[in-house]
């Protein structure tokens, strides 16, 4: 038997940790559920710890079906580092939520481990199962609160469109294996070098991609983002934008680069398209928006189209700067969520008009929002500044010239209108006065999470040469 | 014998039908019965070539499909459930709150 399991033991630590969570929801009293979370934080710190102490344990196990390598470890470290963030955030929405159920921090759990074992593939089966073990979790958290018509709306379309998609995926998948008779990646990458690219091979090539843009929220799969970030609960929306998006970038990272790199020169121009439809779409459909997490779906989709930049340069810079991006991401995104969590609580309200003269109310959550939305947009001295620098360095090093060009003026529109909100917080008088009340742990929590960014764009040195490190484990043949 | 690309093309006809289905139908649960039949489609092109490649792989995944596609139907129906006890409708034109 081939199976290795101290390669996958932080997968099993977190599965564990989720049915103990099912197990303890059964015992406790419906007041007490708050501690679950803690079950799940505690779960995810325990598998970082044992990923952290194995990081130099490497190899392939299951029979070809599972990869430890630098570039999992990186993502299974964002994956769990997301979970805990949501994990916490979830727990602050938890009374906006009728009905509550401990499942809920079970499945968000769940929808962690689905993202590590993506991370882990290493072929197209494994690739598909992963898959659509995070999209059915997510499905069933997208429409949680049962009692409101927008979330089961929005779980139904994220089904419809997500199952579309996948079905898209899979039958790029069977032409592949057609073309390859192989399902590995590496396997695969060993049949079609050198060779002319067939007719299956292409259409498998352009489904599978076009399956893949759902995860990541760009076009043509980007109509579902909107709706489902505006309609999902809170903490379940900055779960798909970062975790989500994360997942979606690794195995597009490994398909692309790992299976099907060698016929870089007859996709470049195709993922060069992609990126440039959606980095247009995104920031400009941004603009008009009045709700301020559907605002952050279009911003979310325009972020997208930026990383797919890094796919289409297909380099050791370009993959570096799609996992530095991603971590700065993450900061970004947790700390606006968290600000809009604590301030829909407060004022059961998403609209942005409701955010008018936050600053005079609330000054640490008008500095979350501000650093969080500048750091999106790409102002520097922000983490977010940084990542589009090297991505934007990468297509240009690739000769991607006019697809910088349309990077560039995408960071200028974002600027717009994410610094129209920043306007109406700090500039506007407010309607009501009251102070917003923020408790001492999300304080620190916030407060974290700003250093961190900050940290990031000031300071990036060390890090930008770890993901670059970890980056090149992707181009080794 | 049947030659690959017959089982191809039957294969190709039923995931364009399967498509337009989801594309075009108002009633949300003949838009999952479209969602079955492009998935179906999938499973006849891949037990297609796993025969013509003589490979074992693709047999495999033909297993892994439908035990997938029968989980997401299940979560489908429910959240369709929930929709309809909510809204008291099944139309795709009719779900359209968050529009602005």
């Amino acid at each position: 038997m081939d199976v290795n399991i101290e390669l996958f033991l932080p997968e099993i630590i977190v599965t564990i940790f989720a049915f103990a969570i099912m197990a303890a929801d059964l015992l406790m009293a419906s007041g007490e559920r708050k501690s679950l979370a803690r079950i799940g934080i505690i779960g995810s710190l325990i598998a970082v710890i044992i990923i952290a102490i194995n990081s130099e344990i490497r190899g392939i196990t299951l029979f070809g079906f599972f990869v430890q390598d630098s570039v999992a470890v990186f993502f299974k470290v964002l994956f769990l580092l997301t979970g805990m963030l949501i994990l916490y955030m979830a727990q602050e929405y938890e009374e906006k939520i009728k009905q509550f159920k401990g499942e809920f921090y079970m499945l968000i759990l769940f929808a962690v481990l689905a993202m590590m074992f993506l991370a882990s593939s290493n072929d197209f089966i494994s690739l598909y199962v992963s898959l659509e073990f995070l999209a059915v979790t997510l499905y069933i958290l997208a429409c949680y609160t049962k009692e409101e018509s927008a979330s089961v709306e929005a779980g139904l379309k994220y089904l419809v469109t997500g199952a579309l998609a996948s079905g898209f995926l899979l039958y790029g998948i069977t032409y592949l294996y057609g073309a390859t008779g192989s399902t590995e990646f590496s396997q695969i990458a060993n049949v079609i070098n050198g060779k002319d690219v067939s007719g299956f091979l292409a259409i498998g090539l352009m489904l599978v991609v076009i399956g893949l843009t759902f995860k990541i929220a760009s076009i043509p799969f980007h109509v579902w983002a909107p709706d489902i970030y505006q309609g999902a609960p809170t903490p379940i929306t900055a779960f798909l934008a970062a975790g989500s998006k994360a997942a979606g970038f690794v195995i597009l990272m490994r398909v692309m680069f790992t299976a099907l790199g060698s016929i870089r020169p007859h996709w470049v121009f195709f993922i060069s398209v992609i990126s440039a439809l959606t980095l247009l779409f995104g920031n400009l459909a941004a603009m008009p928006q009045k709700n301020i997490k559907r605002m952050l779906a279009y911003a979310s989709i325009g972020s997208a189209g930026y990383l797919l930049m890094g796919i289409a340069a297909a380099s050791q810079l370009g993959s570096g700067a799609i996992m530095f991006y991603l971590f700065t991401y993450l900061f970004a995104i947790a700390g606006v969520f968290l600000a809009i969590v604590i301030f829909y609580n407060s004022e059961g309200s998403d609209g942005i008009d409701a955010y008018t003269g936050l600053s005079r109310r609330s000054p640490i959550l008008a500095a979350t929002l501000f650093i969080g939305l500048l750091s999106l947009a790409g102002v520097p001295p922000l983490g977010g500044f940084i990542a589009k620098l090297y991505l934007i360095a990468a297509v240009v090093k690739e000769g991607l010239l006019w697809l910088a060009v349309v990077g560039v003026l995408m960071a200028i529109a974002a600027m717009y209108y994410f610094l129209l909100v920043i306007k109406r917080i700090y500039l506007w008088q407010p309607k009501i006065d009251t102070p917003i009340k923020v408790s001492l742990i999300n304080k620190a929590l916030l407060y974290g999470i700003n250093t961190s960014t900050l940290v990031l764009g000031i300071y990036p040195g060390p890090f930008t040469e770890w993901v670059m490190r970890i980056a090149n484990v992707l181009f080794l043949k | 014998m049947i030659p690959l690309s017959h089982y191809l093309l039957l294969s190709l006809a039923l995931f364009s039908i399967g498509v337009a289905g989801v594309l075009l139908r108002r009633s949300i649960i003949i838009v999952l019965m479209s969602l079955e039949l492009i998935f179906n489609s999938i499973n006849l092109s891949l037990v297609a070539f796993a025969h013509f490649l003589q490979s074992m792989t693709g047999r495999v995944f033909v297993v892994f499909t439908i035990t997938v596609a029968a989980a997401e139907v299940a979560v489908g129906l429910a959240i369709l459930v929930a929709v309809y006890r909510r809204r008291k409708t099944v139309y795709v034109e009719e779900l359209n709150e968050m529009k602005h």
